[in-house]
């Protein structure tokens, strides 16, 4: 098939397709000649053109501008609605009620029903279904009014008009018909309440409004919003029906909003071209309309939400607004920003609206009732959050003040507050309570006498304006009226009984004014935490501030360092360049001294990568410079340019040292080979070049790409070079022949000099291929979208790839398997880069760039608000500097290396974690055997192999500080391990085994003895292991439940108590030696030592019952602790619990303190900070937690990373859409999703490091973190005033 | 996704439609990404309350996506032009490669092809399958680059022949003659794998 051929049969199917059918026949014999082929092909297109001459036609695709709606099913209600054409109309006009936007209503009469309806209209007489495309078929507004007549119809509730019929008249127009509704709207009603014509009085026109309510209560069930409420949209009949009208603007939740509501402002009120038969309008006194041309009669009523165009805010709370500003209208008299006698029109009521809120209802109305304000003010609250939840709370408020009852919003007083204090009267809150009770005490007593009495003041009054109603409630009302003063009274009483518990209760709360100053502390640092995450630094630094010195802990510190980093890193970068056109290129020198710049103008300019001032200006090109590229050592720069030149400037003299003539179009790519010696240039004219770098001598072409060379890479070692052509083909070449290895398509790519492996994305979706020869070697499954943006780590460790999916996803490249999908971004990628550190950046047309952890994905930061998308970054090899450019700007970001949080992988489960003495290092123990010991970066510090093997390999015990043997011992799991004695002497017991412990002297490393008790068994192991204080004693807990305490000098037993009937779980010495505490799965005790009694200690508060309790069941004691802990200057014990709480006891008397509650999962590993003043948890909800250890306050959670679930197998349907119901895959997709691999999460073990600066947990993937709450050199001096020190600071 | 600031980036785009406007061909590569993102963005809306049997056009969207970049202003005819060729090439691509997801979903071919688009004349042709005409396209384009830009602008962007016309530089009647031979000669090539 040739052009030539083609040609012909086009000539000749013109010729033929408009000659009769004998005509043709001759034709063709003439022209066709001999050639039964090409006669074949011309009858087939002429035989179609005949039967099918509406192919590929679209109809009213012609109006350009005229936005088209989901006009599918708009389509298929009018076609449906067309079969019905063809009956004589059933309707006589009658007359016309209101013409408004885009519909008129009119009054006719049904002659099959005999009755008179409302029949509202689309207004543009054009609206038809089968008129021609002129440009005045309105898609959207047909699309509007179909979807006004839906939802219309389908509320059935007496509150909404009924919709009977939708139809098309014989002209094709659109319309539907509800019941006439005959009566007033609001506004006439409320005039009639004004001066108390027909019987209208205040407490009635609240009824009408409550029937209001009922009535969106039932749309808002059904998910459909009004969105424009108001007196003039609610009819009331005359016998008290009331209808809400007009939902032409409402909205069904979920579904695609096609009204644009906004209100238009007057200066940008220009002809638009959607819309075909808009006038003009201008000038103050024109209509405030919305986006879509709707005439607004005035915004008073208008949620503030709406009226800041904030659409996608609004939802039943703005309904409530809305109700609340209508009730202002029957309380005031007059509308919200209105006020009497004012004439204002609908722009400057707008105008106001954005400004704030109108004037207070309390003022407006001062003559109004309490209640009625109260529920007024409630509905009509700035922030929807605060406004009644839903229309149904606001109809009980409204239907108890109706009915005589004590109205909820209005119950937000001093009573209510005080009772819900003092019924909260467990443990410490009742001090605290009192300590704020005595604040009020004084002012309680009289306030709830006069509330008492002014309400029942009030509901005389209405009692009695009530009576005088004809409807004749007068008498009920009083009844009623006497119970109200009877239970105010009694009230009174209650009242003056509480105010005296509440004085006996804030002489206790003088003796604990401690606990308010703490509280105010937690409050402060809790105001600090949110503003913090919020972004609001100024705030931040003030609630910091506000928190008194000597409470400060470590979780004050992190914040503080957090909030200094936010300050300094990242943040406020250098603007270095403003240029006229696009920003081409960005990047830094190798050594990340200098940035370098390039734009459409042929300057490349170089800045200090530091303080961001400019260095030099390389000229030399003759157009713009598309592409940079730094010789290794960073002395050189080439820039290629349009003109297809590439130049090389000395760095630091700005002389021009080469340029590389020979390319005959714009050059886009260019790059130096490893050593420095040559460039390679790719090229719009298809080619790509190898030059000499140093003199510019052309050393080879590769010719055999089509269109222009975009991107070009060498690979595995400079063997192969991998180009990719505008058309999106990639070539492989054997660099040293200069032969084409493979072609295939790609959508992107990436590879590394150093990898001999590539990835690409295609339509066969992203793969990762051999370098070498091409062959596919294994997929990336996971992207449901064609990826079109790769980038891999240098070391090729890490892939990242953005995909239509609108998902951003990091690999590990080596196994193939996905890590993590990246959340955050949510439009177009625009460039991804790596540092060499594990940290890569990703830019955005959402204006952002998002600087990601390489290792798990996490976001480390995002470095917000560029003028418009960002279209090039460059990071500096350390992942601590960022040039980012965007329209033109280009910006230079300073982070402060050294990050608040620190993690790294252990790659097994860490059982135990303890940090050396002096702090410098930590070690972990798992529980695989293997023990680890890191410095503060993460790094594995190695620790030293054993010189001469031990004939009894029980364990091994390194000195944490030297990594030097202690000893052998165990050689199976070492389970615990402990230091004692100031380190002179270690413990250590295994597992499975043996209920043996081994004891060492570190400083002769002497064995002292295999600590055994004589009636052990076999099954028995020992479970816990804990030194005195001053290292004399240690003891052992067992799994039988007894614990042993031993002489550490010389390994005898010196007692064992029968501690537990189970397996002790964890126990410790109080710091005077003289105590030990031990838990166990049922309880909790606490010992004297020296005679091995028990002493007293409180038992924990049972666990809270859900639901009724079974008659006779026990009730559940909390159970199962996982362990316990004496603080260490021994006033509190913590215990924690698989319930997730903690208990808290004083540490001398034994007495019960608190609980902590917080924890989602079973405790894991808890302590005390060194100062002892903190208490750190750590659970299987993957968080650690940080409480005051004084109260048990909830000061801090530190969360770990939640991995990514991955799916088992098949294509994964990320986007989750579900194929077409009836499609036979559905089953299968659904059993897809359904087998999800769970990964396990939870903090395993947790340490404070002795300075107190950083806690590290160890989490259930072997991951350890670290939260710092001191810059890096930890032992640097800390000026915080006279700010206690904690630990070794 | 948050708010876009749509008269930035219209901006953007006129600025590039342009360019283009004015020969610089390299601006094309900016300005169809972020057409591709748009018109997939409301493609997906489209696509996602897409019942069986249903069907959407082509032009639709892409009318919708100018409106939503150029609502309010418009553009000059010029430059408007060039967007709905730009366009009509970003809404094959969308349509292609999500015909391709599908078809690959259902295991393979698309004997069973899923039907995106129907012609929504009342006449009732038979649906179009996006795959075959995308492949049909690409060998009539082959055989006269002229045509098939046509069937490219009139099919995916709607342009109406007065407009083709204007773009392309020729005269109604020719863009007439064209498309009527482009039209045969597609629906003869597409033959019986178009009916559903």
């Amino acid at each position: 098939m040739s052009r030539d051929h083609h040609a012909r049969v086009k000539e000749i199917f013109l010729a033929a397709v408009d000659l009769t059918a004998e005509e043709r026949a001759t034709y063709l014999d003439r022209a066709c000649g001999g050639d039964p082929e090409l006669r074949a092909e011309v009858e087939g297109m002429l035989a179609f053109d005949e039967a099918d001459p509406a192919f590929l036609e679209q109809a009213s695709a012609s109006s350009h501008g005229a936005p088209v709606d989901d006009d599918s099913s708009s389509r298929d209600v009018l076609m449906r609605l067309e079969d019905r054409i063809g009956r004589e109309s059933r309707y006589e006009l009658q007359g016309e009620f209101a013409r408004g936007g885009m519909g008129a209503i009119l009054r006719v009469w049904d002659r099959d029903l005999r009755r008179s309806l409302a029949m509202k209209v689309i207004l543009d007489q054009s609206a038809t279904v089968r008129g021609e495309a002129s440009g005045a078929l309105d898609q959207r507004s047909l699309g509007r009014f179909l979807e006004e007549a839906q939802v219309t119809g389908q509320l059935d509730h007496p509150g909404v008009v009924p919709v009977h019929e939708l139809g098309l008249d014989a002209e094709g127009r659109v319309f539907f018909t509800m019941k006439l509704v005959k009566g007033r709207d609001l506004k006439e009603i409320f005039d009639l309440v004004r001066t108390g014509a027909e019987g209208w009085t205040e407490t009635r026109a609240v009824g009408v409004i409550l029937k209001v309510c009922d009535a969106m209560a039932y749309a808002h069930s059904k998910r459909v919003i009004h969105r424009d409420l108001k007196p003039a949209n609610i009819m009331v009949g005359r016998f008290g029906e009331v209808y809400v009208l007009d939902w032409g603007l409402a909205h069904v939740a979920g579904q695609r909003d096609n009204k644009d509501i906004r209100l238009r402002p007057l200066d940008t009120a220009s002809v638009s071209r959607v819309r075909t038969d808009r006038r003009r309008e201008s000038g103050a006194d024109s209509p405030l309309v919305t986006m879509d041309g709707d005439v607004v009669g005035t915004p008073a009523f208008m949620s503030p939400e709406q009226a800041r165009g904030d659409i996608a805010a609004m939802g039943p709370a703005s309904d409530v607004y809305s109700l609340g500003a209508i009730l202002y209208d029957l309380l005031a008299g007059h509308m919200p920003y209105v006020p009497p006698g004012a004439r204002l029109n609908a722009h400057a009521v707008w105008a106001l609206a954005q400004q704030g809120p109108p004037a207070p209802v309390a003022e407006a109305a001062p003559n109004a009732p309490e209640e009625l304000v109260a529920i007024c003010q409630k509905a009509m609250a700035a922030a929807p959050s605060d406004r009644y939840s839903d229309m149904g709370a606001m109809a009980e408020d409204l239907r108890a003040y109706v009915e005589g009852r004590v109205v909820k919003a209005h119950r937000t007083g001093a009573l209510a507050e005080l009772r819900k204090w003092i019924g909260r009267n467990t443990g410490l809150a009742s001090a605290l309570v009192a300590a704020a009770v005595l604040l009020v005490a004084g002012t309680i007593t009289s306030s709830l006498l006069y509330i008492a009495a002014k309400a029942s003041a009030e509901d005389a009054r209405t009692k009695e304006t009530a009576a005088r109603d004809a409807e004749g409630r007068a008498s009920r009302e009083a009844v009623r009226a006497n119970q109200e003063t009877e239970r105010a009274n009694n009230e009174a009483s209650r009242a003056n009984a509480e105010a005296a518990r509440a004085n006996r209760q804030a002489e206790r709360a003088a003796r604990s004014a401690e606990e308010a100053r703490k509280q105010s502390y937690v409050a402060n640092f809790r105001a600090a935490t949110i503003s913090f995450e919020a972004g609001n630094r100024a705030a931040t630094r003030l609630a910091l501030a506000a928190c008194e010195l000597d409470l400060r802990g470590w979780e004050w510190d992190r914040y503080d360092l957090l909030e200094q980093l936010a300050r300094r890193g990242w943040s406020r970068p250098h603007v270095i360049e403003q240029a006229a056109s696009r920003v081409s290129a960005v990047a830094f020198s190798p050594d990340d001294s200098v940035a370098a710049t390039a734009s459409g103008s042929s300057t490349v300019r170089l800045w200090d990568a530091f303080s961001g001032e400019p260095v030099a200006a390389l000229e030399g090109h003759a157009a713009g410079v598309l592409a940079l590229a730094f010789h290794p050592d960073g002395t050189r720069l080439a820039a290629a340019s349009a003109t297809g030149v590439v130049r090389v400037w000395n760095r630091r003299t700005g002389a021009t040292e080469a340029t590389l003539e020979g390319h005959t179009a714009a050059v886009r790519c260019v790059t130096y080979t490893p050593d420095g010696g040559s460039i390679l240039s790719g090229s719009e004219d298809g080619s790509v070049r190898l030059w000499n770098a140093e003199t510019g001598a052309p050393l080879a072409v590769f010719l055999g790409h089509e269109g222009g060379v975009r991107e070009l890479a060498l690979l595995a070692g400079g063997r192969r070079l991998a180009t990719v052509s505008r058309q999106g083909v990639l070539r492989l070449w054997d660099v040293a022949s200069r032969t084409i290895v493979d072609t295939r398509e790609v959508a992107a790519f990436a590879g590394g000099y150093d990898l001999t492996r590539i990835a690409c994305s295609s339509g066969d979706g992203l793969q990762v291929c051999d370098a070498e020869s091409g062959a596919v070697v294994a997929a990336l499954e996971g992207h449901a979208g064609e990826v079109y943006r790769i980038a891999l780590s240098p070391d090729g460790s890490r892939l990242v790839s953005a995909a239509w999916d609108d998902t951003l996803r990091l690999w590990d490249f080596e196994t193939a398997q996905a890590i993590a999908v990246l959340p955050g971004h949510s439009e177009f990628i625009s460039e991804i880069v790596f540092a060499d550190r594990p940290v890569f950046a990703t830019a955005s047309w959402d204006k952002t760039v998002r600087l990601w952890d390489a290792n798990a994905g996490e976001l480390v930061r995002t470095l917000p608000a560029h003028p418009k998308w960002v279209n090039r970054i460059a990071i500096d090899s350390l992942g601590s500097r960022l040039l980012s450019a965007s329209a033109g700007q280009v910006r230079l970001w300073d982070g402060v290396s050294g990050d608040a949080t620190v993690t790294w992988p252990t790659g097994h489960e860490v059982r135990a974690l303890s940090y050396a003495l002096d702090g410098s290092h930590l070690v972990t123990a798992s529980a695989d055997g293997a023990i680890g010991k890191w410095d503060a970066a993460g790094e594995e510090v190695a620790l030293a192999a054993d010189a001469d093997p031990c004939d009894d390999p029980l364990a091994r015990m390194w000195e944490a500080r030297t990594g030097e043997t202690l000893a052998c011992g165990h050689d199976h799991d070492v389970a615990v391990v402990a230091h004692g004695g100031g380190g002179e002497r270690v413990a250590a017991a295994c597992s499975r085994v043996s209920a043996a412990m081994c004891l060492w002297d570190r400083g002769t490393g002497r064995l002292i003895g295999n600590l055994q008790p004589a009636d052990s068994g076999w099954s028995q192991r020992v479970t816990a292991v804990a030194f005195s204080p001053r290292g004399s004693l240690v003891a052992s807990a067992v799994s039988t439940g007894r614990i042993h305490l031993w002489n550490s000098a010389d390994g005898e037993l010196l007692r064992t108590i029968k501690a537990h009937g189970q397996s002790v779980t964890s126990l410790g010495f109080d710091p005077e030696g003289a105590r030990i505490v031990s838990c166990s799965a049922d309880t909790i005790r606490l010992w004297d030592v020296s005679s091995g009694a028990t002493l007293p200690l409180a038992s924990a508060p049972p666990l809270a019952v859900e639901g009724p309790a079974a008659p006779g069941a026990p009730t559940a004691t909390r159970r199962e602790a996982a362990g316990v802990a004496y603080s260490p200057d021994g006033s509190r014990i913590v215990a924690g619990f698989v319930d997730g709480a903690l208990c808290l006891w004083d540490g001398s008397t034994g007495d019960f303190l608190a609980v902590l509650e917080g924890h989602q999962g079973p405790v894991r590993a808890l302590g005390f900070s060194p100062a002892g003043t903190r208490i750190f948890s750590g659970s299987l909800d993957n968080t650690v937690r940080l409480w005051d250890a004084e109260a048990g306050m909830a000061l801090a959670v530190l969360a770990g990373y939640v991995p990514e679930v991955v799916e088992d197998g098949g294509t994964e349907e990320s986007t989750g859409e579900p194929p077409d119901p009836g499609d036979e895959d559905v089953a299968e997709w659904q059993e897809a999703m359904s087998t999800e691999r769970v990964v396990p999460i939870g903090v395993t073990a947790v340490a404070f490091s002795p300075d107190g600066s950083r806690i590290v947990a160890a989490f259930v993937d072997g991951t350890l973190r670290t939260w710092l709450a001191g810059p890096d050199d930890a032992r640097a001096a800390w000026t915080h005033g006279t700010k206690q020190t904690e630990g070794g600071r | 996704m948050p708010d876009r600031n749509d008269e930035l980036e219209s901006d953007d785009l006129t600025l590039i439609l342009k360019d283009l406007a004015s020969g610089k061909r390299d601006a094309g590569d900016t300005a169809m990404p972020m057409l591709v993102a748009e018109l997939t963005a409301i493609a997906r809306g489209y696509l996602r309350h897409q019942s069986p049997g249903h069907s959407l056009q082509p032009s639709a969207l892409v009318n919708e996506t100018y409106v939503k970049l150029f609502g309010k202003d418009g553009l000059e005819f010029n430059d408007r032009m060039h967007f709905f060729a730009l366009a009509a090439k970003a809404m094959r691509q969308i349509l292609v490669s999500h015909a391709r997801k599908r078809s690959s979903l259902r295991g393979g071919g698309h004997c069973e092809q899923v039907s995106v688009f129907e012609p929504p004349s009342d006449k009732g042709s038979a649906d179009v399958d996006v795959l075959d005409l995308h492949a049909a396209l690409e060998q009539l384009t082959m055989l006269d680059e002229r045509q098939g830009t046509i069937v490219e602008l009139r099919y995916f962007s709607g342009l109406e022949v007065a407009e083709v016309a204007e773009v392309l530089g020729i005269s109604k009647s020719t863009v007439e003659r064209e498309w009527r031979v482009a039209r045969a000669w597609l629906g003869h090539r597409m033959g019986p794998s178009r009916e559903r």
